[in-house]
């Protein structure tokens, strides 16, 4: 398993020659192709990885180097290969070759784009770090990477004031999650006096259950800000600032997904404390429902699936937070693959528009973009939770786990589904079909976009159709990670307590089988009516934006204070704003008065004024007249001369 | 012999008429010939005060002292000349340049 250590390190390199020499000699079609075989070498490290685990389930854990010791524990840079990390990292590397193929065209002509491809191969490396870390260390690491790369994507054009203030923005917001991280791993690290993953689970038995609880929560904090979960969401949004390729890859597919692999990779700590999972499950149930609504009356093309991988990502904290790891995961995998087949759809649909973005200005855009309609149709498709397609065998065990274990859950994402099917496809009609509302001299030069960018699509399109089908697969293939009866490197007394931190979930039974699920789905009342739900979803949709047959501005005057409500984002931005931005412009405010106003100021012109106060009355004294002088001089010597006589 | 009293009185005397001269004159020539008047009051002091104590350290001092006044008095004309180039006015009156 030694040629692991390519998977990290090929983006890395491909990082270092482009930051070098991209500018200079690489120029404009190089460095993007550099980019995108040194990302094709990790993915084909890693599926070769993945198949090698796949046959074996056993689990590798290569110490690459020593990076610091303190005290009697030292950090090592390593690879850590299980079938979570190995699911993940194919995850990553592959959607990332895709995505890096499709930038190649997205980005053409722009004149930073080595650095764009610069940035990008960063971003995959600190990704990986973080996904084939052992310790915590090993994983903030990658965990800030990301987060600079983010921030160095986001503003990309850092001309735009809107795309600099998004970049700061997603900074500053997730510096509040991050840390929560650190002090997580600070509890974690005086607590189990190691932070490798192994050790750290195998050390869980002897724990008070309240610190336990604690390292968990403040390590998910870091999760809700990685993972833009409510209350930390508002930063994802705006994230769409940057190029469409970097909305795909790292605000959709794989950074976002951070937060959940995390949970799932220290599934042991999080299991063993109730509290910690309610939390989770309460978060992901509570940001797929608003997300949802918020998503729902928006116009700007790619915010609307930025609310989608908003709610899409509640919905995989609400599987860890039921207990069913296995199904976030594999909710995980499915997103990555269909959010970033919409996500470049959107981004083919923006290159022909010119950067448009308002989809009630777009409209029978579909004939004229076939290829980019029908790949964007199967991503939708998916979304809304249609079989076959991939988002059904994902989402839908979610939803009937959630029916089992908690109704609460099962309320919210029920009604998200609902949701989601509803603007995903008032997205679509109003874009690809309805009436023609597209300035017609853009219309004149609408285009399919060339095949870099729609190989891409049909092959995500393709994987988003087949996907599914391996459902089974992908279970069994996490067993050896994810579920504790199978996981050799537990001890039994962790097994134990993880399997009855589990027990919510142990008497669902969903389905692995692909073809056995969509059986049931279709003879349980339940799976009947999770299917009706996303049709009906997709139907009013039709109703109110393709045939028109209800106004969709009367029914928003009719629920005026919900469409406000939503339309504000559910006014957290507003308030952020109010209390965050303008509370801390405030108290700097009235600390530089104090401060630096009254004094420093105080001090500073104060000793100025007291020395012109003092001066302006003796330079009276100087008249300029010399028998005044002497006269001066004739005092002076009468008083030194009667001292001298009087005081002798 | 005149007592040595009248001596210093004399002394005082030219000292404190060439300290009015120095004060109420305008005319900068009469202030640096009132200058040389209290000079020589100390002089006189000196010659008394020697006269009195039999010693000669202070007649001695006396030639220094008229020797450095010639030198002193060449300077101050000279100065004077200066200014009066400069401004073509002696009266101190209007010599203001180090009014604040």
């Amino acid at each position: 398993m030694e040629y692991l250590w390519i998977i990290p390190f090929s983006p890395l390199v491909a990082f270092i020659i482009i930051g070098l020499f991209g500018y200079k000699f690489l120029k404009e079609p190089l460095s993007g192709i550099l980019a995108v075989i040194a990302v094709a070498i990790s993915a084909i490290a890693s599926v070769k990885g993945f198949i090698d685990v796949a046959g074996t389930g056993k689990y590798y854990d290569l110490k690459l180097f020593n990076w610091l010791t303190i005290g009697d524990y030292s950090i090592s840079v390593s690879i850590f290969w299980d079938p979570l990390s190995a699911l993940m990292t194919c995850v990553v590397t592959c959607v990332s070759t895709f995505i890096f193929i499709f930038a190649t065209g997205y980005m053409k002509g722009d004149e930073s784009y080595p650095r764009f491809f610069a940035y990008l191969s960063l971003f995959v490396f600190m990704m990986l770090m973080l996904t084939l870390s052992d310790n915590l260390v090993q994983l903030f690491f990658g965990w800030e990477g990301v987060g600079l790369a983010s921030y160095l994507l986001i503003g990309f054009w850092h001309y735009k004031k809107s795309a600099a203030n998004a970049a700061m923005e997603s900074f500053v917001v997730n510096r509040v999650g991050d840390w929560l991280f650190l002090l997580g791993i600070l509890l974690a690290f005086t607590t189990f006096e190691t932070l490798d993953y192994l050790q750290i689970f195998n050390k869980l038995h002897g724990v008070d259950y309240i610190i336990v609880t604690a390292i968990a929560l403040l390590l998910f904090g870091g999760a809700v800000g990685k993972s833009a979960q409510i209350p930390l969401h508002i930063w994802l949004p705006n994230a769409m600032e940057g190029p469409t390729p970097v909305s795909a890859l790292i605000h959709a597919a794989t950074m976002v997904a951070a937060g959940v692999y995390m949970v799932a990779r220290l599934m042991p700590v999080f299991a063993s404390s109730e509290i910690a999972l309610d939390t989770v499950l309460f978060i992901g149930t509570m940001s797929a429902f608003l997300a949802a609504t918020m998503g729902l009356v928006q116009n700007d093309i790619k915010r609307i699936i930025a609310y989608s991988t908003l709610s899409q990502l509640g919905y995989m904290f609400a599987a860890e937070g039921l207990g069913l790891f296995s199904e976030g995961m594999f909710h995980l995998t499915s997103h990555a693959v269909f959010k970033a087949l919409l996500f470049l759809g959107s981004g083919s649909v923006l290159i022909a528009l010119h950067h448009l973005l308002d989809v009630q200005k777009m409209g029978q855009i579909g004939r004229l973009m076939p290829i980019t309609m029908g790949t964007f149709l199967i991503g939708s498709l998916a979304l809304a939770g249609i079989p076959p397609f991939v988002g059904f065998f994902s989402k839908d065990p979610i939803i009937e786990g959630a029916y089992e274990i908690n109704t609460f859950a099962f309320t919210f994402l029920w009604l998200g589904a609902f949701l989601t099917a509803f603007y995903i496809f008032r997205l679509f009609f109003l874009t690809f079909f309805d009436g023609d509302r597209l300035d017609h001299h853009i219309r004149e030069h609408v285009h399919e976009s060339p095949p870099n960018m729609t190989i891409p699509l049909i092959v995500l399109a393709t994987a988003t159709v087949i996907l599914g089908f391996f459902r089974e697969f992908f279970i069994n293939f996490l067993k050896p990670s994810l579920d504790p009866a199978h996981m050799s490197f537990l001890s039994p007394e962790v097994k134990a307590l993880v399997n009855e931190g589990l027990s919510r979930s142990h008497h669902v039974h969903i389905e692995a089988n692909a073809f056995e699920f969509l059986g049931h789905s279709l003879t349980s009342l339940l799976g009947i009516l999770l299917l009706a739900t996303a049709l009906a979803g997709i139907f009013t949709a039709y109703t109110i934006y393709q045939i028109r047959k209800i106004d969709p501005v009367k029914v928003g005057d009719m629920f005026k204070p919900l469409y406000i409500l939503f339309y504000n984002r559910w006014f957290f931005d507003k308030i952020y704003y109010a209390i965050f931005v303008y509370g801390y412009y405030k108290l700097s405010k009235v600390l530089w008065f104090i401060g630096d106003k009254i004094i420093i100021d105080g001090i500073v012109d104060g000793s100025g004024k007291t020395s012109l106060f003092a001066s302006d009355i003796f330079r009276k004294t100087q008249m300029g007249r010399i028998s005044g002088y002497v006269i001066q001089m004739l005092i002076g010597v009468v008083i030194f001369l009667s001292l001298f006589l009087f005081l002798k | 012999m005149v007592p040595f009293e009248y001596y210093v009185a004399l002394s005082g005397l030219l000292m404190v008429l060439g300290f009015i001269g120095v004060i109420i004159r305008k005319n900068i020539i009469a202030m640096l010939l009132s200058t040389e008047l209290m000079l020589n009051a100390v002089n006189i002091a000196f010659v008394a005060f020697d006269m009195k104590l039999h010693d000669v350290v202070g007649q001695v001092f006396v030639f220094f002292i008229l020797t450095i006044a010639a030198a002193e008095a060449a300077i101050g004309l000279g100065l004077i000349m200066a200014i009066y180039r400069m401004k073509k006015d002696v009266d101190v009156e209007k010599l203001t340049e180090l009014k604040g």
